[in-house]
């Protein structure tokens, strides 16, 4: 018994060694470095549109091209959006080397990363491999990648300005005589009351019809209706009106919090809206179909720009560019900027080559558009000089999304999907944009991390009944905001406003 | 157990035939959406029997027919081999737990009944799976990390328990070592219990797609749970975030979608069901121990 | 007695290693739960911070409310899967193998289907608008109900979904633990004059009480744990619901989405564990008491 009792140890010993005995000799084997490296980029898109015969294809070309011009090869690491945020979280914990990946507010999120160090410092690489994003992109937007006085990230150009609006379809708006807005600022705009009275005659007109597009929640985009700067989050107390950007309030305080949700009450009782909306706004498979339906009138989507425009084109299956109808001016806040962008690993083995692969991503058409759609001929065919035609069969049609990448308005447009000037528009629609006097703020929570972690359980419990008129705000309001007073609001507000402060100073 | 068929027996019949009922609608329904154009649901509502019926939804998933395939071979053959393993390492472990004269089996118990409880979670295990073991992208993380779970060994044991201690020590007394005991009098008695976990170890095989997620990068070696995963999860995405992503070539089916990879993945287990009932039956153990 | 050791330990040594490689060494990472993770220092070298990690959750006004649901909605699951199944189990044993193969199969499907598929089968019943009940309810003239709004009805909702798709799983294992009693026994009690009911109360239910017990003691460990998916998808995450389908992982996900951290989630999951592993413990002895094949160890 003793003997075996020996040997059984024995053997975990030997065991744990030789796995000790591994960890060395990878470690080891690492730093050997090959002469032409090879670069691994995190991407989200759709892999399953690739197969990976037609990824190498592509891979090949691109890489040939790559040697010449950086020296470097590229393996793009392409997962499903849902499964992107999970791969990458678990890659940056466990310390694996990678040299790019795609981050921003909205997956795999970038301030908590850069927080902890995941990323690379980049000030002093920018300058020296990157004069063409330098030269590019508006030097307020570097700002938005800033946290704790470093840059940690590389900001992507796409459609960084916003505003608040609805789309209406074209032909009800000349049916009910209205004149929609422009896209510059403060030409014919709209207030929610008169978006009421639209609907109002909407329900009129047409009988039976829904008119609210219910797959999206106002709010969740009223920050600049209302003029408020969400510094944490539409979930986390701490707002500043863009009136007075040196004050943060609790905007579920607000006078306008619960005229809000005092005006989504009653559009559910008036049948503006869809009365088990509170639960059929998540559900986006059932919104999707019924987007297709004859009687939907309205497009909601964050912002009113004109590619949005297009997306309502497509997502509701309507035959004329819709109206749009805008609430606010527009404006470049951080968030807009920080839904695309792209960091070094921390552990990254060559950052220089990686920063110079990022900075040819903003010059280089031929690049990215590759990168996106592959080889001309085999995976698409070009129809004008900015529009192509995607070969859907092919082992390589479109798994990569152009706005994950440098510059968006470089990239080809699917013809027939978008205007062929669309990234023009959207370039001109973003450039007169008003920057937020708080641009490149970015609130960093992690001395109030249980504040905010619980402040944002408990008004997640209360965002959808209240935001889409399923509970009476004038009882339920009060109860939430006692919740989450005893939950630390207050202390969260209190930090925010001593960043804010510090922010200023700088 | 012969008997008349009685009232008593009727009613037998009659529970389990409702019980089936209510089982199996459910069922139905995620088949019958499969086949439902979307549009239809919003104008009649849901319905057992569709009123339209189309196959948009798995024309749509097996628009990449190679790719498909080399999904399935991925997980038939992680399956198989899992399962073949899996299920000789669960009973070996089992079995030594269940020897109330091996006094080990008592720490071995412990042992593993720890592990059940407490877990490393998922970036210890990611780091020792990918940087110590060295298995990331490979078809042996698939294999390796579900090969034996606490769970199975669990209730391996407690079916190896229950074979009278008699007959094994008949079996050494007639001059059996450990082994041949184990291999012709344990194994053959146990062959209900090694058909229930093994068709459970063959499910858990089959139905994983997060495993793979989190170590294969390789098109190639993904297996079809995760490939279909991957389908829908680009379907949800672009409908949820449509401002952020090029059009994808006009309509596709979304619920319907979803229902058919349902079906597409859990059509080949009603296959391999069967094989593993044989063993399932009355009368099976009862002969061979008293023959 | 020594000679068997030697066969009988490598029959089990397969499992042994791989337990040891897959579940124990991972455990080292539980030191992120009292960590301030800094990725550039990596997870070993970075501060220690006590017990900060687990203060949110304490703190929190909901963690009371989240963990009643929790135990409430498990000690019900354990309850009634195990009636259930057991009751299934010796129907089962009673009928023909033509209808035990189709029961079998047909019980035994729900438990391959997800969670996310299952919720749109749900919704196929209770939708609002669409749903068959609804249908039903407005067909004969009366109020439809929104159930997604109504939390009351959650808790049968919950263990409805849940018996549906775990009961099959159950009852085999049941079923199977049936198929090694000695079919001498029944035949002694028929004898003696037993009827069909005394004898599953005195020969099946004590035959299986082992197994039902060892069951029980694992689903107990596992109390502290929900199915995410099960709460996440059936519900569709919705807050009107959360007075009873809001569990502790529910909640973990929604307060870290924000936040993110690393070791405040791993900090909740030690917590999880820790309480499973007091409570088998202590309902271990228990089991011993009763029976003392049921004990696991």
């Amino acid at each position: 018994m003793m003997k075996n009792k020996k040997r059984f140890v024995g053997t975990l010993t030997a065991l744990s060694l030789a796995l000790s005995g591994c960890v060395l000799t990878a470690s080891a084997s690492e730093s050997s470095q090959e002469e032409i490296p090879t670069l691994t980029w995190y991407l989200p898109g759709n892999p399953t549109n690739m197969t990976s015969d037609g990824y190498n294809a592509v891979m090949e070309e691109v890489n040939q091209y790559l040697e010449e011009k950086i020296g470097c090869h590229l393996e793009v690491k392409l997962f499903a959006f849902s499964e992107y945020a999970q791969k990458c979280s678990t890659v940056i914990s466990a310390g694996e080397p990678y040299d790019l990946m795609f981050t921003c507010d909205w997956l795999n999120n970038f301030a908590t990363n850069a927080g902890s160090n995941a990323y690379l410092a980049l000030d002093d690489l920018l300058a020296e491999n990157a004069p063409d994003a330098m030269a590019d992109i508006p030097e307020y937007m570097w700002k938005a990648t800033t946290v704790n006085g470093k840059i940690f990230a590389m900001p992507a150009l796409q459609t960084y300005a916003k505003n608040d609006g609805i789309f209406l379809r074209a032909d009800v708006a000349e049916e009910l005589g209205i004149e929609g807005s422009s896209y510059d600022n403060g030409v014919n705009t709209y207030t929610l009351e008169d978006i009421e009275e639209i609907y109002s005659q909407i329900v009129e007109a047409y009988p039976g019809v829904i008119p609210a597009d219910c797959g999206d929640i106002f709010w969740m985009h009223m920050d600049e209706a209302y003029g408020f700067n969400f510094l944490g989050g539409f979930d986390v107390p701490g707002v500043v009106r863009f009136s007075d950007e040196h004050t943060v309030i609790d905007q579920f305080q607000t006078e306008e919090f619960m005229d809000y949700c005092k005006t989504m009450y009653e559009w559910v009782q008036k049948g503006y809206a869809q009365p088990d909306w509170a639960t059929y706004v998540t559900m986006t498979d059932q919104l999707a179909i019924d987007r297709k339906s004859p009687d939907h009138m309205t497009y909601q989507q964050g912002f009113t720009a004109p590619n949005v425009a297009s997306m309502a084109v497509s997502d509701c299956g309507w035959t004329e560019t819709p109206v749009p109808l805008i609430m606010s001016n527009k404006y470049a806040v951080t968030s807009g900027v920080t839904q695309s962008l792209t960091a070094v690993g921390v552990n990254s083995r060559y950052p220089e080559k990686a920063v110079q692969l990022y900075n040819l991503a903003y010059s280089d058409p031929w690049f990215v558009n590759t990168l996106v759609y592959g080889i001309e001929g085999v995976n698409y065919t070009k129809v004008s000089d900015t529009e192509i035609e995607i070969i859907r069969e092919s082992n390589y049609a479109n798994p990569l999304a152009t706005f994950t990448l440098a510059n968006q308005f470089i990239t080809w447009v699917e013809a027939g999907a978008y205007p062929a000037d669309v990234w023009e528009q959207t370039k001109a629609f973003c450039e007169d944009a008003t920057p937020s006097e708080l641009f490149g703020f970015i609130f960093d929570s992690s001395n109030v991390k249980s504040e905010v972690a619980n402040c944002s359980a408990i008004y997640e419990e209360y965002k959808y009944p209240l935001l889409c008129g399923a509970v009476d705000p004038e009882s339920v309001i009060p109860d939430m905001l006692s919740r989450l007073e005893n939950a630390g609001s207050a202390k969260i507000i209190e930090e925010m406003q001593r960043q804010v402060d510090a922010f200023f100073e700088n | 157990m012969k008997k008349k068929f009685g009232i008593k027996q009727a009613a037998l019949y009659g529970v389990l035939a409702l019980i089936c009922v209510l089982w199996i609608i459910p069922v139905l329904f995620i088949f019958s959406l499969s086949v439902t154009p979307e549009t239809s649901i919003s104008e009649v509502g849901y319905r057992l029997i569709p009123k339209e019926f189309t196959l948009d939804a798995y024309k749509y998933i097996i628009k990449n027919p190679a790719q498909i395939l080399n999904s399935y071979k991925i997980s038939i053959i992680v399956t198989v081999v899992g399962t073949v393993a899996g299920l000789l390492f669960t009973t070996g472990i089992a079995y030594a737990m269940s020897r109330k004269d091996f006094r080990m089996g008592k720490w071995i118990t412990r042992f593993v009944m720890f592990a059940m409880l407490f877990h490393g979670g998922l970036i210890p295990t990611y780091i020792v799976v990918t940087q110590v073991l060295h298995l990331g992208n490979t078809i042996w993380v698939l294999i390796l990390t579900m090969l034996v779970s606490p769970w199975n060994i669990f209730l391996m044991r407690s079916f190896l328990s229950s074979i009278p201690t008699e007959l094994l020590e008949a079996s050494f007394i007639d001059g059996a070592t450990e082994y041949q005991t184990y291999f012709r009098i344990v194994l053959p008695l146990a062959k209900p219990g090694l058909a229930t976990v093994g068709l459970l170890i063959l499910f858990g095989y089959w139905n994983d797609w997060y495993q793979a997620m989190l170590y294969i990068d390789n098109m190639d070696l993904v297996p079809l749970q995760l490939l279909l995963y991957k389908i829908i999860s680009n379907i949800q995405f672009v409908l949820q975030n449509s401002f952020y992503m090029a059009s994808q070539g006009g309509s596709f089916p979304t619920i319907a979608a979803r229902m058919a990879t349902c079906v597409i993945a859990i059509a080949p287990m009603l296959v391999s069901f069967p094989f593993f009932q044989k063993y399932l039956a009355r009368g099976l153990t009862l002969g061979s121990v008293k023959g | 007695m020594k000679k068997k050791n030697l066969p009988l330990l490598s029959l089990a040594l397969p499992g042994i290693i791989l337990i040891f490689l897959f579940g124990y060494l991972p455990l080292a990472g539980l030191v992120i739960a009292f960590k301030d993770v800094d990725y550039a220092k990596g997870i070993w070298a970075s501060d220690w911070v006590g017990l900060k990690n687990f203060e949110f959750f304490f703190k929190s006004s909901d963690a009371l409310r989240v963990t009643r649901n929790t135990l409430v909605m498990n000690a019900l699951f354990i309850v009634f899967t195990m009636v259930i199944s057991v009751t299934i189990a010796i129907m089962l044993y009673y009928v023909g193998k033509r209808m035990l193969r189709v029961t079998q199969t047909i019980l035994f499907l729900p438990y391959l289907i997800s969670w996310i598929v299952a919720s749109y089968a749900l919704e196929a019943f209770i939708d609002a608008r669409y749903g068959v009940v609804n249908q039903f309810l407005s067909s004969i003239g009366q109020r439809t109900v929104n159930f997604y709004y109504l939390p009351k009805w959650w808790y049968l909702i919950i263990v409805v979904c849940y018996i549906w798709k775990n009961a099959g799983y159950y009852s085999i294992l049941y079923y199977t633990r049936l198929l090694s009693i000695d079919p001498s026994l029944y035949e002694a009690a028929e004898i003696d004059g037993a009827s069909t009911w005394q004898k599953i109360r005195y020969i099946t239910l004590y035959m299986l009480r082992p197994l039902i017990v060892m069951l029980c003691l694992i689903q107990i460990g596992n109390i502290f744990y929900s199915d995410f998916g099960m709460y996440y998808f059936l519900t569709r995450d919705n807050g009107m619901l959360y007075p009873v389908t809001d569990v502790i992982d529910t909640y973990i996900f929604r307060a870290l989405k924000t936040v993110n951290d690393p070791g405040m989630g791993a900090a909740v999951g030690l917590f999880q564990s820790l309480m499973g592993f007091l409570l088998v413990v202590c309902s271990n002895k228990i089991a011993r008491k009763i029976d003392e094949e049921g004990a696991i160890f």
